[in-house]
């Protein structure tokens, strides 16, 4: 079956065997059991359906998209050297994270994961338990050869953690080129209507009973209504994502084009330098077309901060808010919130500046968005 | 407020507008904006509070905290995770921050937190000790052996109901500098471990708290000196509890303080009535006064408050007791946890049961013990229940 047929049919009970043709009961165990061990049919129902879209054998939802990578992390790490080697640009919260688990002795490398031989380098010179990255990095839309990664973790028994959020399994399944755990915060695309918070972690066979041990004795799981809402969401993941990286492609020409902008980062557009890379990895669209994510980062041109928040503040339509993959346009500013906490100096050295904004752009009229980034952007200098 | 008008009211009743709703509105929202972008940057560099993103916090979610907080003796904050377990590992990772990465926990603890701190924890690099809290000297030595940076008991033990002198634990603790952890699942309202020095006190809503068998989610509570820190271990690990399960253990904890009476109430009756059971090689309730913590407990428990479990052990071992647990017809027999409807275990067979007998045997569970949470349904029927099954077998 097609990614959008997966999408609505697998996980509900239909394809289990079971009796009501739809749906799955969001509150099976009102009044039963509900040890920690237990499975919530509503959890069941949503991994069965990320399972089946990620072409894995197994998923587990956790309460965020945190949580998941936590859990996948110490599944990775599971009679591993207890080391990370990972991406040096990533979601802020995820060096936190791993700062954190240094406290138990975990050690992290950071490396540039488009350069896939300073990966073999760091691999042949740490005893590295699991790689992890990005596979479209945040704030800055790199796109790291996942495939070439892959190959070079196989080759020395490294399993390869990747958080798929910005690509979602319509775009890329990274379990199919040999990652061991795809991770996703639920909370973006896949349930895609900011109303859920939540993560998911999928895999093959060989990698589940370690994903299930360490969830369900960690007890990280995501309550039945939250699973029914992404579940939900998701039977629309396909049709979404079109949309998504068709308005973005839109957007991003826009942008590039108009006086006020500085960089643009967009894996779709020329002079991006992982383009071809993106071209080889993601999915295309319904039209034969190369589709690139629905998330665009920008420079304000010469913008201060206090200009960057005018030119937020005036926006009319797009969210000013954290999150991204809703049904919504909605901009992020890194450096106050993702980003804030590695400081200006660690930020100055991944490229993230004060002048940048990031773009989760939604699926509304594409030149609803334009016009709407446009005239914000035309205010800045009028106040 | 007295703790009955806090249940009620503590948590609830937050201005939107112009109007108060008197129950807290469900947020099914990840994030949150502001009009002003600034004020969304103010709240994460810590200048003002606010809501910016249901990992970091939910308006659902902290009203339960406030709740909870306003509850509990002398506790100053709280943060409530999708999990009891995952409740226990944030208090003991906000616990080992910095310090040495030892642990000294309580062998009678439940079953789920054993299974935890043995499959996750220690894996994850921590050392994990146990021994016999109900001994203090033997927890005194192995205090000073280890030097544990935090030591983890439960108010009233599982699945057997002990109870730890917490006065003399926290003793120990202070003297190692370490951490006090106190899980307080089986006596809410009526074991108040701060006042006993514990430093952080742990629950697992789905207990008690919740109360009705329809949620799960686990809360950690202490003072304002670890605030920091636990919150942000919990944004890191990302455990937060989901907005429904919020509502749900809020609106539970509401008839907390009446549920908890009626508990007691009903397991003293029936730990009385069975106490001559000609079936029973012995009864095990911390209302007893020759429960062998009675010391403790009278330091610990209110008078006539010895919470809900009683632990009775059937003469003929597991066959007898399985045969008990077959028979009953109002009292079920789902791995429940404590709620309004009374339920039986055999820990044996069941939770313990990936223990050695020798293990199993320090932890006094025999093979015909049964664990019994006593509910809220009207006592007779609980009775009538518990005597007609026991004659059977």
């Amino acid at each position: 079956m097609k990614q959008s047929t997966l999408a609505i049919h697998s996980g509900s009970a239909s394809l289990a065997g079971a009796a009501p043709s739809s749906g799955i009961p969001a509150f099976p165990n009102a009044a039963g059991d509900r040890s920690p061990d237990s499975r919530d049919s509503a959890a069941e129902g949503l991994e069965r359906q990320i399972a089946a879209l990620e072409g894995g054998d197994r998923a587990l939802a956790c309460s965020s998209g945190m949580a998941a990578l936590y859990v996948a992390l110490l599944a990775a790490l599971n009679d591993r050297p207890r080391t990370i080697l990972a991406a040096n640009v990533m979601f802020g919260q995820t060096y936190r994270l791993m700062r954190l688990m240094g406290q138990q002795g975990v050690r992290t490398w950071l490396i540039d994961m488009c350069k896939p031989d300073t990966l073999r380098k760091a691999l042949d010179a740490f005893d590295v338990g699991c790689i992890l990255f990005e596979s479209i990095s945040n704030p800055l839309l790199r796109v790291p050869p996942m495939d070439t990664i892959c190959e070079i973790a196989r080759d020395r028994d490294v399993p390869v953690v990747v958080d798929a959020t910005f690509t979602t399994p319509i775009l890329n399944r990274p379990l199919e080129l040999g990652a061991a755990y795809a991770v996703h915060s639920v909370t973006k695309y896949i349930a895609g209507h900011g109303d859920v918070l939540g993560g998911i972690v999928a895999c093959r066979n060989a990698r589940a009973e370690a994903l299930d041990r360490v969830g369900s004795q960690l007890g990280t799981g995501l309550d039945p209504f939250q699973c029914f809402l992404a579940m939900r969401g998701a039977k629309t993941l396909s049709m979404r994502m079109e949309e998504h990286c068709r308005n973005a492609a839109y957007v991003a020409d826009v942008l590039e084009d108009h006086p006020r902008v500085g960089a643009v980062y967009f894996p779709g557009l020329e002079g991006h330098p992982d383009k071809a890379v993106a071209e080889r990895l993601l999915a295309r669209g319904p039209n034969g077309e190369a589709q690139f994510g629905g998330m665009i980062s920008f420079e304000l041109l010469d913008a201060d901060e206090s200009q960057v928040f005018r030119f937020m503040n005036a926006l009319r339509m797009v969210v000013r808010t954290l999150s991204l993959g809703d049904v919504h346009s909605l901009v992020t500013h890194p450096a106050t919130t993702t980003h804030r906490k590695l400081g200006p100096k660690r930020r100055g050295r991944m490229g993230i500046r004060d002048s940048l904004v990031r773009l989760s752009v939604g699926i509304e009229d594409p030149r609803d968005i334009t016009r709407d980034l446009v005239q914000a952007m035309e205010s800045i200098d009028r106040a | 407020m007295e703790p009955q008008s806090l249940a009620v009211h503590a948590g609830d009743r937050r201005a939107l507008e112009d109007y108060i709703p008197v129950s807290t509105p469900l947020y099914a929202s990840s994030s949150f904006f502001y009009r002003r972008v600034e004020d969304l940057a103010s709240v994460f560099a810590g200048r003002r509070d606010g809501e910016v993103y249901a990992r970091h916090g939910n308006p659902s979610v902290r009203a339960l905290e406030a709740q909870v907080t306003a509850l509990e003796a002398e506790a100053d904050c709280a943060c409530a995770t999708a999990s009891d377990t995952a409740g226990v590992h944030l208090a003991i990772a906000a616990a080992l921050v910095e310090r040495r990465q030892t642990v000294l926990a309580a062998r009678a603890l439940r079953a789920s937190t054993l299974d935890y701190l043995d499959a996750v924890l220690r894996p994850s690099g921590v050392e994990v000790a146990y021994c016999d809290f109900f001994n203090s000297d033997e927890l005194q030595r192995q205090a000073r052996a280890l030097r544990p940076a935090a030591l983890l008991v439960e108010t009233i033990s599982n699945p057997v109901p002990r109870v730890a002198d917490l006065d003399r634990v926290s003793e120990v603790a202070r003297a190692h500098e370490a951490l006090l952890l106190v899980d307080n699942t089986p006596a809410p309202l009526i074991a108040q471990p701060f006042r006993h020095r514990a430093d952080m006190v742990i629950y697992s809503a789905a207990g008690y708290l919740s109360g009705h068998g329809d949620s799960r989610a686990g809360i950690v509570l202490a003072r304002a000196e670890h605030d920091e820190t636990l919150r942000q271990a919990h944004e890191c690990f990302g455990i937060n509890l989901g907005p429904v399960e919020a509502f749900l253990v809020m609106r539970g904890v509401k008839t907390l303080p009446l549920r908890m009476r009626r508990h007691c109430a009903n397991a003293r009756v029936v730990a009385e009535a069975l106490s001559d059971h000609p079936a029973l090689e012995r009864i095990v309730f911390p209302g007893h006064c020759d429960h062998p913590d009675s010391a403790a407990i009278q330091r610990l428990l209110p008078r006539g408050q010895s919470g809900g479990v009683v632990a009775i052990d059937v003469r003929g071992g597991e066959a007898s007791a399985q045969a008990v647990l077959n028979g009953l017809q109002l009292v079920s027999t789902a791995s429940a946890e404590a709620g309004l409807a009374t339920h039986a275990s055999h820990p044996a067979s069941t939770t313990h049961r990936r223990f050695d007998l020798e293990t199993q045997r320090s932890l006094g569970i025999s093979e015909g013990l049964i664990q019994l949470a006593i509910g809220a349904e009207d006592v007779e029927d609980i009775l009538a229940d518990l005597r007609q099954a026991l004659a059977a077998a």
